[in-house]
């Protein structure tokens, strides 16, 4: 009882890491909420900078730009430089430069396929919105095709695809269901980076701390055996580790206005693996006696790399390549993949193999941890 | 008749090439107050943690309290306090928080502890300090908190391992004010020193090590008398030549002179009034000397006498 109560003393001065880990967490969900609940839809749209040069000057290039002048805000490009242009993009005061290329429209109106024709589109490689103003040109140019080829004549085609593009919004207002879905799904995605943060900033200084070097010694000479001190030790840092991870799903399911329902739950044992994975991860690093001074730099190193890597901050369709395939060795990665899965309404059974190799991410740093931490031990007795 | 607390037999350990303590013998009787005496990397920490049984040895035995000492004789251990050289406290809990936590390590019942803790407290004179936390604490006073939380509970053996390192002389003489309370109070010593006037003054039986190995032992009288020096005359003298130096040395019962910026040391056995026939001497040969006096061995003599070195050769 001596040492599981002196546990809960030192934690006493870690305190402000955990206020200041928290605060960022709720912060960082707070913020990314935000973004998913204006309007009514989780669909709405951006409106955006875009750079036109039409060198075809055809009915269908203007239509094109008309439509998307509707939705974002066309610059011409004829009255810029290409350096200009560049600048642009790169500051992201737009998101694409297009260039309709001479004889656009007739190729169109001849039935060629309109994914084939060439309208030259110029964007940031890692900008999500440039992506979706080419989806605007695919989504206008299809149905126009269509209309086209339904025999509607040229005035009728653009007026319908208008329309139709337009209906898009009533889309947007069925899926107002989705909005409270998403809103649960941002609050658990952000979760790991709070448990990963607040359990390194506070709990593995204090673990640390029981093991430095005199103080173990001091305590080993003591008539309490090592193992009942241990126990101890990892009995309050458990009890830390559970009341932060309840915490923070209590908090994250308030501020999704959703408890209990199939998805919440899976979405739960989601974060509770998650958090088992963690607290091995904890276990390996407390055996590498690690001054506690170090540890808030490690969980800075540690909190911020699995979070981008594992698709935490970043969705995971975002990340480069090769940024994945390091992911895919974290189990933040799964954790996330996870909740893509639960989220596509995936069940149980979709998520357990995402389940089994956070566990056994955990499972394996806890083993090299003890081991590494062995030797460690015996070279320093 | 006298009772042993620890015994010591023929323990060897070594560090691969490194023979940390070659044979190493010690027995300790109850109520003393024992010093273990050498320079530093004698083997005293070595023979501490191996009485501890916090390392492993390769060759030996050691007893405490009659019983064979292992790492899980948790009974044996609840008897023993240890002061480690090292300052080992939480810097995150208060200096009654660490004297309870050390103390709780011990003793289970919480009423006995808070009376033990208090007392530990008033003994090492920390009672204004007793919310401070460590970082607070002057050096000395760190010190004392150091052994309040070996002490707190009581224990029959309390072994002493260098404390009194960095310590200002108030907090000095207050430690050692504390051990010879201790002692007075029942409590067996064990106390490590590189520092003869200390153990000196408060050890009743001194065993002097090196290299692993017991070098001599008993009280200090008798280590003082075992030796061929029974006085030093030391002369503060400049321009001091090789001839006087030679005729100093013929003086009767003078047997070593050594002289070294302006600092000559004569070293004599046996004989009376040996100051007076060095002072007869400057007086015919019409030399003028700064300041001159005489003392009694100490053990650091005993120690050259017996190994060739200072004891503090290594500092």
């Amino acid at each position: 009882m001596t040492v599981f109560k002196a546990f809960f003393k030192v934690l006493r001065k870690y305190k402000m890491s955990l206020i200041m880990y928290l605060v960022i967490s709720l912060g960082i969900i707070y913020i990314l909420s935000s973004f998913n609940t204006k309007g009514n839809a989780s669909y709405y749209r951006v409106s955006q900078g875009i750079a036109v040069r039409d060198n075809d000057n055809s009915e269908i290039s203007k239509g094109l730009i008309e439509y998307l002048s509707t939705i974002n805000e066309i610059k011409n490009a004829e009255e810029l430089t290409d350096e200009q242009i560049t600048d642009m993009i790169y500051y992201t005061r737009i998101s694409n430069s297009l260039i309709i290329p001479a004889g656009f429209g007739e190729a169109i109106l001849n039935g060629e396929d309109a994914s084939m024709l060439k309208i030259e589109s110029t964007k940031n490689a890692g900008a999500r919105m440039g992506y979706s103003v080419e989806t605007e040109i695919d989504s206008y140019l299809n149905l126009l095709s269509g209309y086209l080829e339904g025999g509607f004549d040229m005035a009728e085609a653009e007026k319908l695809t208008m329309e139709a593009l337009a209906d898009n919004s009533s889309v947007n207002v069925i899926a107002e269901v989705k909005v409270e879905d998403d809103k649960l799904f941002t609050m658990f995605q952000m979760l790991p980076y709070g448990i990963l943060t607040m359990l390194f900033s506070a709990v593995l200084p204090v673990i640390l701390r029981f093991g430095t070097m005199l103080l173990k010694k001091r305590s080993d000479i003591s008539s309490t055996p090592a193992y009942k001190r241990q126990i101890s030790i990892a009995l309050a840092a458990g009890l830390v580790s559970v009341f932060i991870v309840i915490a923070l799903i209590a908090l994250a399911s308030v501020l999704a206005k959703e408890a209990f329902t199939g998805r919440w739950w899976l979405v739960v044992i989601n974060v509770v693996t998650l958090s088992i994975t963690v607290v091995m991860l904890l276990v390996a690093v407390s055996n590498l006696n690690m001054k506690p001074e170090v540890a808030s730099a490690f969980t800075n190193v540690v909190g911020l790399s699995f979070s981008f890597l594992g698709g935490i901050f970043v969705p995971i369709e975002f990340l480069g390549s090769g940024a994945k395939v390091i992911g895919q060795f974290l189990p933040t990665y799964w954790y996330s993949e996870a909740l893509t899965r639960i989220k596509a309404d995936g069940g149980f059974n979709d998520i357990l193999n995402c389940l089994l190799i956070q566990l056994l991410f955990g499972v394996m740093v806890m083993g090299v941890g003890l081991v590494a931490g062995r030797s460690i031990q015996k070279r320093t007795a | 008749m006298s009772e042993t607390v620890v015994e010591v037999k023929n323990l060897v350990k070594r560090y691969k090439e490194l023979i940390a303590l070659d044979n190493f013998n010690m027995k300790i009787e109850k109520g003393e107050v024992f010093g273990l005496l050498g320079p530093n990397g004698s083997g005293k920490t070595t023979t501490i943690n191996c009485i501890l049984s916090l390392l492993d040895f390769d060759n030996g035995e050691i007893d405490v309290f009659g019983e064979k000492m292992t790492s899980q004789r948790y009974d044996l251990k609840k008897r023993i306090g240890i002061v480690m050289q090292d300052v080992a406290v939480f810097e995150e809990l208060s200096v009654e928080e660490n004297i309870d936590y050390f103390c709780g390590l011990y003793i289970n019942d919480k009423n006995k502890r808070k009376q033990y803790v208090e007392e530990a407290i008033n003994f090492v004179g920390l009672e204004e300090f007793k919310k401070f936390k460590p970082k607070k604490l002057s050096g000395g006073l760190l010190r004392r908190l150091n052994i309040a939380c070996g002490i707190a509970h009581k224990p029959e053996l309390i072994i002493l391992d260098e404390p009194t390192v960095a310590v200002d002389p108030q907090s000095r003489n207050k430690i050692l004010e504390g051990i010879t309370e201790l002692n007075k109070k029942g409590a067996t010593i064990i106390y490590t020193s590189h520092y003869m006037e200390e153990v000196e003054q408060i050890c009743t039986h001194i065993l002097i090590m090196d290299k692993g190995k017991n070098v001599t032992e008993g009280s200090a009288e008798e280590l003082k008398r075992s030796i061929k020096n029974t006085e030093n005359i030391i002369v503060y003298i400049k321009n001091l030549n090789d001839e006087h130096v030679k005729a100093i040395n013929a003086i009767n019962h003078v047997y070593d002179v050594t002289y070294m910026s302006g600092r000559l040391e004569i070293k004599c056995a046996g004989g009376r009034h040996n100051i007076s026939h060095v002072i007869d001497y400057f007086a015919s040969n019409n030399l003028d000397y700064d300041r001159i006096y005489s003392e009694l061995p100490t053990l650091n003599d005993v120690f050259l006498e017996i190994t060739g070195k200072n004891l503090r050769d290594k500092e």
